[in-house]
């Protein structure tokens, strides 16, 4: 796995827009986590800022968001919204090949 | 407080190392016997204890023992229970939610390269959360039983419920699980072949649980 | 959200058996997870206190102790058993620091140093028999203190003691009866 892309605190905060979302958990494995501390002692950001995790791969961009959404509405819609924009934007930027999106419902309500 | 009783005399007849000494000042016993007579409320009486002044001296000294080590205990935790919240907080601050997210269960997506999924653990906070807005009724385990990871494979949901005294269980029962479907209906997309609800036991009023912090 | 402490309003939980709590908490409740925390977490910190022999350490192993509390529950079989199973999970982490404590410290110093023998007769006008029994037990041995608390606080049988700290159960018996004949003289001292 390669280091994560600089931009996740883009991918933060369009995820963080999406209507129904109410919170936005640390995504991915421990070791990505790390990577994403080590990058934000390296360039004196916070590293709890990026915790949707974007990897590049072989096969192309894998990004994963675990989020927690309102109980308004259901878990179907409010996922699928989120990966739309994650998609959307990553169309915007540079437009990657895309192996995966994973969004996570962790929590409702 | 002329007389010199019983309880005024002072107890020394014991010795930290020799039991036989020990033995001889209290009437053939031991001061663990004692504690383990006291433990057991001096049953079945012992006459050979019970008739002993030298017992008797030690036993007083051992439910003097017992009652400084319960007001002790109380003490100490009346002054644990009078500090600030902030650890309680600090606690809270540290556990994580991933220890209980359970398994993932799919969620459509016509791109084939979604992967959308809610956790197990967000589904039955949902359904505990389904059960606290009800009245009468306290929602303990909630256990999703099947592949919830293959869509559409029909699953069943197993519920551990307590009910408050004098409700109609069944009643109460049949509202949570519509209630529980229209909450599993709205939040993911499973197949929800039944509920099973078991009403373990009846809702114990509060003095019950408040008494366990005592002892 | 998790980390926070919610308002503190009346919730049938507060009040719900120990039994539903711990179940709810093993399926990932939060709210149960505290009002758990609140029950025995006092318990729990006069445990570690008295075995520590100080309140310094008593934070951290008292947090360790219901993080792991919290990670395990899914593997507490009788809902029933969570305060024993706490008491088990606070004493452990307490024996722990007790041994890397010792790692540290000469052997001969372990033991905590000898109370104040000189004038207990002044002392008792002024001290109840309860500031009594404290301060005999924070002088008792740390083996025989480890015993007493372990049988008096955490209620644990002979036969659990003597698996806690691998020890024979003869030997416990024998610590446990050591302790109290202690405690028995110095309470009369100090009566």
């Amino acid at each position: 796995m390669s280091p994560v892309h600089p931009s996740t605190d883009e991918l933060d905060q369009v995820v963080r827009r999406v209507a129904g979302v109410n919170s936005l958990y640390p995504a991915g494995p421990l070791r990505a986590k790390v990577v994403t501390a080590t990058l934000g002692a390296l360039t004196h950001r916070l590293p709890a800022a990026s915790v949707v995790v974007r990897t590049q791969g072989a096969d192309g961009v894998r990004v994963t968001a675990k989020i927690g959404i309102t109980a308004d509405e259901s878990a179907g819609e409010v996922s699928r919204r989120v990966h739309d924009a994650i998609a959307a934007h990553l169309r915007q930027s540079g437009d990657p090949a895309v192996a995966e999106i994973t969004v996570i419902v962790a929590r409702i309500g | 407080m002329t007389e010199l009783t019983p309880a005024d005399r002072r107890f020394v007849t014991f010795d930290l190392d020799d039991t036989d000494r020990e033995e001889a000042g209290l009437n053939g016993h031991t001061i663990e016997q004692l504690s383990d007579y006291l433990d057991r409320g001096g049953l079945p009486a012992d006459p050979s204890i019970d008739d002993s002044p030298d017992c008797e001296i030690a036993l007083r000294g051992l439910e003097r023992l017992r009652r400084a080590q319960l007001s002790l205990l109380e003490r100490d935790l009346k002054r644990e229970s009078l500090r600030n919240d902030s650890w309680v907080a600090s606690v809270l601050e540290n556990i994580s939610l991933e220890a209980h997210a359970g398994r993932e269960i799919p969620l459509a997506h016509s791109s084939p390269t979604a992967r959308l999924v809610v956790t197990e653990g967000a589904v039955r906070g949902i359904l505990r959360e389904t059960g606290d807005r009800l009245e009468n009724i306290l929602v303990g385990r909630c256990v999703l039983v099947g592949d919830v990871s293959v869509p559409g494979e029909p699953i069943t949901i197993s519920v551990d419920a307590t009910v408050f005294p004098g409700q109609n269980i069944p009643a109460v029962a049949e509202q949570l699980r519509q209630a529980m479907y229209v909450a599993l209906g709205k939040y993911t997309e499973l197949v929800v072949a039944a509920i099973d609800i078991t009403v373990s036991d009846l809702y114990t009023a509060p003095d019950a649980s408040a008494h366990e912090q005592e002892r | 959200m998790p980390g926070t402490v919610r308002e503190q309003v009346a919730s049938p939980l507060d009040t719900a058996a120990d039994r539903m709590l711990a179940d709810r908490a093993a399926d990932g409740d939060l709210r149960a997870f505290e009002v758990l925390v609140r029950r025995y977490g006092p318990l729990m910190r006069v445990y570690a206190t008295r075995v520590l022999g100080s309140n310094d350490e008593t934070d951290d192993v008292v947090q360790e102790s219901f993080i792991t509390a919290w990670q395990q529950l899914g593997r507490l079989e009788d809902g029933n058993a969570v305060k024993s199973w706490l008491m088990r999970i606070v004493s452990r982490k307490s024996i722990d620091r007790l041994r890397v404590r010792r790692q540290h410290v000469n052997i001969d110093d372990t033991d905590a140093p000898a109370p104040e023998r000189t004038a207990p007769h002044a002392l008792a006008e002024v001290e109840s028999q309860t500031e009594a029994l404290a301060r005999v037990l924070a002088a008792l041995p740390e083996d025989q203190r480890r015993c007493w608390t372990l049988r008096e606080i955490a209620e644990y049988s002979y036969g659990d003691i003597a698996a806690e700290l691998n020890l024979p159960t003869s030997t416990v018996r024998g610590l446990l009866a050591r302790a109290r004949k202690t405690l028995l003289r110095e309470m009369e001292e100090w009566r």
